[in-house]
């Protein structure tokens, strides 16, 4: 059974050396490799690595240019391209290492629309810069399609997979002023956690609208996300506008991407960065690789 | 954001652009020569030859463009090349040849000042003649003086039909037909439109400057006037809001606190005339909406009502007077009354030649 | 915000949406001239930044809180201004579903979301608040729904408002989940217009006899958060002339850059077609209006702990030594003043020189404490409910804010709750906020502010610690105004306008920078003021009452300011500071 491979090119190590690796297991006939205008120069090295990569293993390689500037654009074109290489029934690998969460969301509804069996995977990297790893938040949007049922006359709730970075959650429920929060706070000492994280029991513990507990966030398997739903009020969905957010590692917008198949109403929401690091993360720690399937 | 370089935006895009033609760009060519002598000869000298006239330089001229472009609802967006964003002049009637006439009507229209005040709307020929007379053609020279003549005063007849007296029928330039009339009712009203504290100065209003002078044989006890033309464009600022088919007048009256002394009765003294000169201008900026309406044609169909508001001002802070904004529109409700007889006087006002009983006489006769 | 206290700290400033309404209609303290503005029938645009009272105005006006205000506090009912409040800061005024459809649609759809929001805000109103309605009314209200929402089914006219909300819910539901099916995006719904639902509701509520006397209060709060489609929609309902049977009051974080263009390119004008009233008052005297706003809602929350007959003034005290020493100054000013003029004995002059006297005293007398203090000095004292109100910059949640965290600290200390706060509380708090402010501006902004990039965040850094020294300069040498706070700007060229607008804009954001309008000097004229937030200024050792006044500082400064750290000078060149004792420089 041949596989095709979606990835979003990046200037990370981590990114041509998963896709490379996973090349190099087998069973991929196609990859498709989805990269952002904006960062065209600085990932253009490493997609030239990969096509050489790619022809290496007689891999057809496809590369789609895709705006992160504005949602409408980005999904646009990729509901242009993606059909073209994806059909019903595909079996399809999505690398989600590096791809931005709202493209990242959009792939996965489109996957899910055209009826792919989807397996994603994730490379952790050997270890993430000390300095900043993103910059510049711009507004944050709610993903076309993915936005949930909203009712006026509703307050709101957010649901959060948080991670590094505090601000970034603390920008949200500024925005949206819930009347209710629910943050998953992502266990463990890997990559620096611990004293990445000493910001958050300042700002969100023991406020009163706001309900921290620990999570998983590498665990996108159904189990977690049953695990996340049984943290949760049954009665939030009908009394609440709900809205979540991946701030944490990767998986977790898989995590929620779950949860929005459950739980329709929930939207999900987008804080784009103006900036990244180029020296975001360094080498690649293929034996921790995560990885799971989109069915819930 | 509109500005006074829109107009010229739009100008060049149609006049200059690679698909114009030679003689086009050639019309482009003597535009900007007009633009780069006119300032310094003659448009910052004008308030020079009578220091109290409201200004009628430079500041005035950009007012106008800016006025016109505005009228026109003339768009400001540029490329990233610098120049006009889509197309120019927004898609309306304006060929090339009439936005070149509208462009150095507008230059030229108050050239005439610096030889007098009276009469200057067909003295501004001379001007341009002597100015430009080794680059404009006889043709184009006419023409656009036909469209800036008619900006204010009379025809030789003394009737104030300014436009009526221009021909309806096209002139040409180029080859190329151009509407007169619809041209000079825009220039008219942009230039009637272009009133505002840019055309006095509040410093030497301050400092009693703007007096109009006693004329020989006046009394010694009567007062000096001040020009309360000046004070008028202190307080006035103009709306040109087209989308909403209006103009909009605000007036910012602000009163010092010595004004409110009852027994000095300076505050009256001060505000009953300026309200006065308000009111005429309110009715005179209606009637020219109005004017240019008729003329314009679909350049200014859109301005159907003239709106007014007065604000008053102690020392800066509001005085509450509940007054609403003042609406004269074209709107005409036709009367559910059956009343023929209203109608019938109605007419007999409009023209006494249509009197039934005259009438009846005429066909008995 | 700390769970134990939640229940005791009179000072809590959540965001109004979540407070219970018993405590809303406790803490809220009206103030009669926008009392006076909301009730007319003109269109209202409200303008107030984050924290300025804006929502617990509109909802403390709304039908709902209208009724439980005459439960309580005995206030006319039904209203003569019946306010029907829309919050925009929702998940279904953020959606970009209009994107998704072709250009001609994306209107229709923004409308579409609204419309509904505004009907389920009425429907909700009147299905929540029990206002007498007769047998009659209801079928006047049942037959108008029945035309402009044909797919209604109402069985009892009692529950027609149940039956709206349904219907609502209904039909958002069935739209947002076509839409979320698929990659095509074909979606049916009956689009619907404000004049073509809301109007004829509000129209037949004005014929029922509980309201036929009526005016109908739209109340939209956070307008700036619409879509551009909604924002021109709303504009171009402003610009409807008929006010017989309701209006609009509109809450705008910013008017100065809110677009006001209509749906057919015009413009909605101030005085024409909508009143302003603007939230951020001068606050710079005790007799300001924010002042004794500011008095009003401390004393009432004080009351509202059982604290009752203290006054804002004894439970924020002053330090008895800074007033002393300030005292000192003044006595000394007006000696240096009296000898200067010649006048002998104070008891002597006359009400004019009196008069003279007190505005130099005001203009010096502090200033002369601020200046003199010794080098070594740790900075002053900030205390004193007065210069609580001067901190605040004139936004209510910053004054909540400390005065909440002062509170909290004596709690945790005691065990139990002060009946003041001790100056050197105050002045701890003050202090250590203001570091955390500088704190954060150091770190960065780019991280906590939407569209700001590290160099814009490093700019707004320099322009900030340039404002600083200027002040400071200011206070130590400045001939007439020492004490000024706030500026204009000069020499305002387009480029420069352009690049600092963009700080501004960053500084409103992150609540650094207040941007007003007050009178000019050109009479009849107004012009915009900025006012850094005074939080800023303890950690330099200013004086943050200020005085009246603004600075004048051209473009070209601020702009070499941020840019090159040039230090702001308009005026230190033409005045030798004096030597500069206990000021942070």
């Amino acid at each position: 059974m041949t596989t095709t491979l979606i990835s979003f090119a990046s200037w990370e190590p981590r990114f041509v050396k998963g896709v490379t690796h996973l090349m190099e297991e087998g069973g991929v006939n196609k990859c498709v490799v989805v990269y952002a205008k904006e960062y065209a120069a600085q990932t253009a090295h490493n997609r030239y690595v990969l096509n050489s990569e790619a022809k290496k293993h007689s891999i057809e390689l496809i590369e789609v240019q895709i705006a992160l500037e504005t949602s409408i654009a980005s999904w646009k074109q990729l509901v242009q391209e993606l059909p073209k290489y994806v059909a019903d029934n595909t079996d399809v690998l999505f690398d989600i290492t590096t791809a931005p969460r709202e493209p990242l969301w959009y792939i996965l509804h489109i996957l899910d629309a055209l009826g792919c069996k989807v397996q994603w995977v994730y490379h952790h990297p050997e270890s993430y810069t000390k300095d900043w790893l993103s910059r510049n938040a711009q507004s944050p949007r709610l993903i076309l399609k993915r936005s949930g049922i909203a009712l006026p006359g509703k307050k709101t709730c957010i649901i959060a997979l948080a991670g590094f970075d505090h601000e970034r959650l603390a920008q949200l429920i500024e925005r949206y002023e819930p009347v209710k929060c629910f943050v998953g706070r992502q266990i463990g000492k890997q990559l620096d956690n611990p004293s990445r994280n000493t910001g958050f029991d300042e700002v969100f513990v023991n406020q009163k609208e706001i309900e921290v507990f620990d999570f998983d966030c590498y665990d996108a398997s159904s189990t977690a996300v049953q695990s996340l739903i049984a943290r949760l009020p049954l009665d939030i969905w009908e009394k609440y506008n709900v809205i979540g957010a991946s701030l944490g590692p990767k998986p977790s917008a898989i995590t929620m991407f779950k949860l929005t198949q459950i739980h329709r109403e929930m939207g999900l929401v987008y804080i784009p960065s103006g900036e990244y690091n180029p020296e975001y993360s360094m080498g690649i720690d293929l034996p921790k690789t995560s990885l799971g399937s989109l069915s819930t | 954001m509109i500005s006074r370089d829109t107009f010229d935006l739009h100008l060049k895009g149609i006049l200059d652009s690679p698909k114009s033609s030679q003689s086009m760009k050639t019309l482009w060519a003597k535009y900007q020569l007009a633009k780069s002598t006119l300032p310094s000869e003659i448009l910052s000298w004008i308030p020079k030859t009578d220091g109290n006239l409201s200004e009628h330089g430079i500041l005035h001229i950009d007012n106008v463009f800016e006025n016109t472009a505005r009228l026109l609802s003339l768009s400001p967006e540029v490329g990233v090349d610098g120049h006009l964003e889509g197309k120019p002049f927004c898609g309306l009637e304006i060929k090339p040849v009439d936005a070149f006439v509208l462009g150095m009507a507008l230059f030229f229209h108050d050239t005439g000042n610096i030889i007098s005040r009276k009469g200057h709307a067909k003295t501004g020929r001379e001007v341009m003649y002597e100015v430009l007379k080794d680059v404009l053609k006889i043709d184009e020279i006419r023409v656009i003086d036909q469209v800036m003549s008619a900006h204010s005063g009379t025809t030789a007849n003394g009737d104030p039909d300014t436009i009526k007296a221009l021909d309806d029928a096209p002139r040409y330039i180029c080859k190329e037909s151009v509407r007169m009339r619809p041209l000079a009712a825009l220039v008219r009203f942009a230039d009637d439109l272009a009133e505002g504290p840019q055309r006095t100065s509040n410093y030497l209003r301050s400092k009693g400057a703007f007096i109009i002078p006693k004329l020989a044989g006046q009394p010694s006890d009567d007062k000096e006037e001040r020009n309360i033309f000046h004070d008028y464009a202190s307080i006035t600022a103009v709306n040109i809001d087209r989308g909403n088919g209006r103009i909009a007048l605000q007036y910012n009256i602000d009163l010092e606190d010595n004004m409110f002394d009852p027994q000095k009765g300076a505050g009256k003294e001060f505000l009953e005339p300026l309200l006065k000169l308000v009111f005429y201008r309110i009715k005179k900026t209606d009637d020219e909406r109005r004017y240019a309406r008729f003329y314009g044609g679909k350049l200014l169909t859109d301005f159907h009502t003239t709106e007014a508001l007065i604000q008053f001002y102690r020392n800066g802070s509001d005085i509450e007077t509940g007054l609403g904004p003042l609406v004269l529109n074209d709107l005409v409700v036709p009367p559910h009354s059956d009343d023929m007889n209203k109608s019938t006087e109605w007419i007999k006002n409009q023209d006494p030649a249509y009197d039934i009983k005259n009438l009846l006489e005429k066909v008995w006769k | 915000m700390n769970n134990k206290t939640i229940q005791s700290n009179p000072f809590e400033y959540d965001a109004a949406l979540n407070l219970p309404a018993e405590m809303l209609i406790d803490w809220y303290i009206e103030d009669h001239n926008f009392a006076r503005i909301l009730r007319t029938t003109r269109n209202v645009l409200i303008n107030g930044h984050r924290g300025s009272g804006k929502s617990m105005m509109l909802i403390y006006n709304s039908l709902r809180f209208q009724k439980l205000r005459h439960e309580s506090k005995q206030h006319e009912f039904p209203p003569s201004h019946v306010g029907i409040y829309v919050p925009c800061n929702t998940p279904l005024t953020h959606r970009q579903d209009h994107e998704l459809m072709p250009i001609g649609q994306q209107v229709a759809l923004s409308e579409f979301y609204f419309v509904m929001a505004i009907i389920e805000a009425i429907a909700e109103a009147f299905e929540l608040t029990s206002v007498g309605f007769l047998a009659e009314d209801y079928a006047i209200l049942a037959d108008e729904i029945k035309i402009v929402m044909p797919n209604i089914v109402i069985n009892e006219p009692s529950s027609i408002f149940t039956q709206v909300r349904r219907s609502v819910k209904s039909q958002l539901v069935n739209l947002q989940q076509s839409l979320q099916q698929g990659i095509v995006t074909e979606v049916e719904y009956n689009a619907v217009s404000f004049y073509s639902l809301v109007a004829p509701i509000l129209s037949a509520l004005k014929r029922t006899s509980v309201f036929k006397n009526a005016h109908f209060s739209i109340l939209i709060d956070d307008a700036h958060d619409l879509n551009s489609h909604q924002k021109r929609l709303l504009n171009s309902w402003l610009s409807y002339r008929d006010h017989s049977v309701f209006s609009f009051k509109v809450a705008v974080a910013g008017l100065r850059t809110y677009n006001l263009r209509t749906l057919s390119g015009g413009t909605v004008l101030e005085g024409h077609d909508y009143q302003i009233l603007d939230l951020e008052q001068p606050f710079q005297s005790e007799e300001s209006n924010f002042a004794q706003f500011a008095k009003a809602v401390i004393e009432q929350r004080l009351a509202g702990v059982g604290l009752h007959d203290i006054s804002a003034d004894d439970f924020f005290p002053q330090s008895p030594e800074f007033e002393a020493d300030i005292a000192a100054a003044n006595v000394a000013v007006t000696q240096e003043y009296l000898k200067e003029k010649g006048w002998g004995n104070p008891n002597d002059l006359t009400a004019e020189q009196k008069k003279s006297v007190r505005d130099y005293v005001y203009k010096y007398g502090r200033a002369k404490y601020f200046r003199e203090r010794k080098a070594k000095a740790n900075l002053p004292t900030y205390s004193g409910f007065e210069t609580l109100v001067h901190l605040s910059t004139g936004v209510v949640r910053n004054l909540l804010n400390p005065c909440y965290q002062m509170f909290d600290t004596i709690v945790s200390k005691n065990g139990t709750a002060p009946d003041c706060i001790p100056p050197r509380t105050q002045s701890d708090i003050v202090k250590v906020k203001s570091d955390e402010v500088w704190g954060q501006i150091r770190r960065g902004l780019e991280n906590i502010v939407e569209g700001c990039t590290k160099e814009d965040s490093d700019h707004l850094c320099n322009l900030l610690t340039a404002l600083g020294d200027y002040f400071v300069n200011r206070l130590i040498s400045h001939k007439s105004e020492p004490r000024i706070l706030s500026f204009i700007i000069s020499e305002a060229e387009t480029e420069n306008m352009k690049f600092l607008d963009n700080l501004f804009r960053i500084a409103q954001q992150a609540q650094l920078l207040y941007i007003r309008s007050g009178s000019s000097k050109t009479r009849g004229r107004r012009e915009d003021y900025f006012t850094p937030n005074r939080i800023l200024w303890p950690v330099l050792g200013l004086d943050v009452n200020g005085q009246h006044g603004r600075a004048s500082i051209s473009s070209r400064e601020l702009v070499d300011a941020a840019r090159l750290k040039k230090p702001i000078k308009s005026y230190t060149e033409m005045y030798k500071p004096s030597e500069q004792l206990g000021l942070m420089l």
